[in-house]
């Protein structure tokens, strides 16, 4: 999937030990099973691929707004920010991660118009 | 056997612009906590309105898939801190400057042929509203959905305003794919003059005394600083300008283009994984002897041309590549043993 984007090696290996570390951090309790760690690690690497070409903030909107399905209101609270902005963040990283989608899958050629 | 090159390919045109846009902006109302019964209602009639605005909200569909795994799992919330960590970990660039800069001189980077412009004083850069350090290649999507790539040790400011879109070049090289927008002109500046989009996708360059311009889709207006001179390069054209004169247009150099697509960029990390990467695009078999799966692999190598970056690998490192049939590659200690011939 990575076509025009730069494969990171070092950037998955910083994701893979923030995951493990904030796996760590919580009390023992229910801890899920290697497959179901790699799985989400690997859905997290994926995800981090499509949206390290978009500025931080809006990378962070849209993972918290999308992946933990936190509302417009909580993200603004989380990031700082306005919900209106949350709002733009999520379009924007939305329609990015939807062309890298379109380049990557056979699609019928249609003119861009200039 | 001859690698193939398809770093030369035209990028995939996109569906309609419109379409995708507001799938996007339904997907951001629908989700955000604020929609109303009446914004479903609308939202549907969209998607019934015409077949790209189904094609459109299909992609909607698959990228809200992708997500499926990690939602459903009760680790979500950590895996979005996680992200949120390494988002916000400083000192990553550093250490990319560190490990590459070494390498600069190499014939490693001959296939990119970065030209280094001399910075016109790292206060301007290290504040630019974007930057890449040594080694690093990003793509950038700006507010109005212009895509814009900064190759390695590059910068650029953007200044955008409701009535035009500009940027600053402040170093080094830029590929940029203007979106449409009728009311604002996209134009980017340098010390050497002023470059108008006509059209869309274009790579600058910023030299000693002099900027570079090669055009690929539409065309440009190149406007001189200092004398006013200018003209238009159409697409397949590249020409190079100073603030006094501009140089007659010559055929474009596709390769400019081509560092954009499927780079690889490794710092000490083990062949091994360099190799678990380039399998994904690699036809056939793949193979690494545990001998030499540990050594550390430095440098930017073609991603997606898998035989160009064994040839550069098997050219620094001390291993071969044997390939006993065209699609079963196995990576070996090079045999130390063999006398060479005077």
């Amino acid at each position: 999937m990575a076509n025009g984007l730069c494969i990171d090696l070092w950037r998955r290996r910083q994701i893979e030990q923030a995951w493990l570390e904030e796996l760590a951090a919580q009390p023992g309790t229910l801890i899920p099973s290697a497959e179901h760690q790699a799985i989400v690690l690997e859905a997290l690497q994926e995800i981090d691929t499509m949206l390290r070409c978009l500025p931080v903030k809006a990378a962070n909107a849209f993972v918290m707004a999308v992946v933990c399905e936190m509302i417009d209101r909580e993200v603004a609270q989380e990031l700082g920010v306005s919900a209106r902005m949350v709002r733009k963040y999520v379009a924007q990283a939305m329609l990015h991660c939807m062309r890298l989608e379109a380049r990557y899958t056979a699609t019928e050629p249609l003119q861009e118009g200039f | 056997m001859a690698a193939t090159d398809t770093s030369l390919q035209p990028p995939q045109p996109d569906l309609p612009h419109q379409a995708m846009e507001q799938a996007a902006e339904w997907f951001a109302l629908l989700r955000s906590g604020e929609a109303t019964a009446a914004d479903r209602e609308q939202w549907q009639a969209w998607l019934n309105g015409s077949a790209e605005n189904e094609q459109a909200w299909h992609y909607v569909e698959c990228i809200s898939k992708r997500f499926k795994p990690i939602q459903s799992s009760p680790k979500r919330r950590n895996a979005a801190n996680a992200f949120r960590t390494v988002n916000s970990r400083p000192g990553r660039r550093r250490q990319i400057v560190l490990s590459i800069a070494a390498l600069m001189g190499t014939s490693l980077f001959s296939w990119v042929t970065w030209r280094h412009s001399p910075l016109p004083g790292i206060a301007m850069v290290w504040t630019a509203d974007y930057r890449t350090a040594t080694g690093e290649i990003r793509e950038i999507m700006l507010s109005d959905n212009t895509r814009v790539w900064l190759n390695a040790a590059s910068a650029f400011n953007e200044d955008y305003r409701n009535n035009q879109r500009r940027l600053h070049l402040v170093a080094g090289e830029i590929l940029i794919q203007t979106a449409t927008d009728a009311f604002r002109p996209f134009v980017v500046d340098t010390p050497q003059g002023q470059l108008r989009a006509l059209g869309t996708r274009f790579t600058m360059r910023l030299g000693q005394a002099e900027t570079f311009v090669a055009v690929y889709e539409g065309a440009v207006e190149v406007r001189t600083a200092a004398t006013g001179t200018t003209a238009v390069i159409p697409a397949g054209q590249q020409t190079r300008f100073t603030s006094t004169s501009l140089a007659a247009g010559e055929t474009a150099d596709p390769a400019r283009e081509a560092w954009t697509r499927g780079i690889l960029i490794a710092q000490n990390i083990p062949l091994a994984e360099v190799v678990q990467e380039l399998r994904r695009y690699h036809n056939g078999h793949l193979g690494i002897a545990s001998e030499v799966a540990n050594l550390p692999v430095f440098g930017s190598y073609p991603a997606n041309d898998p035989d160009r970056a064994l040839a550069m690998l098997e050219s620094v490192m001390p291993i071969r590549v044997r390939r006993t049939l065209p699609w079963w590659v196995s990576i070996e200690p090079r045999d130390q043993t063999t006398p060479s011939t005077p």
